[in-house]
């Protein structure tokens, strides 16, 4: 059975800026520290097919997918090589501009939807999406700030 | 609500009656040209395009104005900036869900498309699919084209992560919108960027052409053979009002008993 998992976080830069960040994969190695490599073989700006290196405890991990761009509100992503223990794994990351006080920022939302093989572990994987997810956001935050400072 | 239907209210509201898709604007509905640059300025509110003095004669059917309508809305939602594209489109007199089982299910396009050999499906979820296609070549060589698309019930995107050796990249999509419960206005749109030396290579200047003039032909007369191949093939086959068509049972299976 399919479940979905979403996260949000309200991030200080513009939507165009946290999209950019998030497009360009050449960037997420320095972003997150446990991307060991992550290139696209395909990118039309609005395309990519894409392969990703991630340092799972120690074991390399390798993700190979897709994703499309609707440049400044929406990045929609499938892992065509599931993670193990996992039947399906798509989602997307939203784009929505936020007035507040300190300016233009974006709220970031980044949903999944996961199978697994087994259905049991379907509560612990939702957790253990959701704080992934969760660090990824922090982690695109802390870049984006470190950098517009 | 249809294009056609919220398109006969939009009519009726400025008070032109029976506004059904066969009706012409200035014979059977009394359309002056005021009347026509009236009801232009309330589409382009009500349907949220923009409409040229080029686009709307009174000469037309109602069913040309939803035609041109829903070329509009097609090409507005159009994303990407290429450097080359096409858009081609026809009317199907089957019901979109129809159009868009018989596009997702590439499993059972070699019995449907004259020109596809083959199908080898990497990945599909559903919404994502990745595919290797082989289709007729020249000199009867088999090429093999490798897709991957994102399917939605009125649009399915695609692009080509190996494209042709003349182009850099390639994409597009099949837009579906419904004209009623039984007509599909169905697009198919291209985008592309050249790989120019391969593409001067394969598609040399000539006759008043260049290179890019003649890849644009080119690829334009294989989005209207696949137009053509669907309108062909959907609108011979009957259809269950109430079954998916993927699942329809045909008679042979029927009568086997399955």
């Amino acid at each position: 059975m399919q479940k979905t998992t979403t996260v949000e976080r309200l991030i200080q830069a513009s939507p165009e800026q946290v999209y950019e960040a998030y497009w360009k994969l050449g960037e997420w190695p320095l972003v997150l520290p446990n991307i060991l490599e992550a290139r696209a073989d395909y990118d039309d700006d609005v395309h990519q097919y894409f392969t990703m290196v991630a340092d799972k405890g120690g074991q390399r991990e390798t993700v190979r997918g897709v994703r499309i761009g609707t440049p400044y509100r929406k990045l929609e992503m499938c892992q065509f090589q599931a993670p193990p223990g996992f039947l399906l794994m798509r989602g997307e990351w939203r784009f929505e501009p936020v007035e507040n006080g300190s300016g233009l920022g974006t709220k970031v939302i980044a949903e999944r939807i996961f199978a697994m093989e087994d259905a049991s572990g379907e509560a612990a994987a939702a957790s253990m999406l959701s704080a992934l997810l969760a660090e990824n956001l922090l982690a695109f935050d802390k870049y984006l700030t470190g950098k517009l400072e | 609500m249809m294009l056609l239907k919220k398109l006969e209210d939009a009519l009726a509201s400025m008070d032109i009656k029976d506004a059904t898709p066969e009706k012409i604007l200035s014979y059977d509905l009394g359309m002056d040209s005021q009347e026509l640059l009236c009801a232009t300025l309330e589409m382009e509110q009500i349907f949220e395009v923009e409409l040229g003095s080029n686009d709307l004669f009174r000469d037309m059917s109602v069913l040309d104005v939803a035609r041109v309508i829903s070329r509009k809305l097609a090409l507005k939602s159009r994303v990407g900036d290429f450097d080359y594209s096409l858009c081609e489109d026809t009317m199907i007199k089957v019901p979109m869900r129809v159009v868009y089982d018989a596009l997702f299910d590439v499993d059972t396009w070699p019995e449907k498309l004259p020109h596809v050999r083959s199908i080898e499906k990497q990945y599909d979820d559903g919404v994502f699919q990745e595919f290797d296609m082989g289709i007729d070549g020249a000199n009867g060589a088999l090429i093999t084209v490798h897709s991957v698309r994102h399917c939605k019930p009125d649009r399915i995107k695609f692009f080509q992560p190996s494209p042709p050796k003349f182009l850099r990249h390639h994409c597009g999509e099949w837009i579906l919108h419904p004209l009623s419960e039984d007509l599909t206005h169905v697009f198919t749109s291209h985008q592309w960027r050249l790989e120019d030396g391969v593409a001067a290579e394969m598609f040399p200047a000539k006759d008043g052409l260049t290179t890019a003039d003649s890849v644009h032909s080119w690829l334009s007369e294989h989005a209207r053979f696949a137009l053509t191949c669907w309108k062909s093939h959907l609108e011979e086959r009957p259809y269950h009002a109430k079954d998916n068509y993927s699942r329809t049972i045909d008679s042979s299976e029927s009568r086997a008993g399955l």
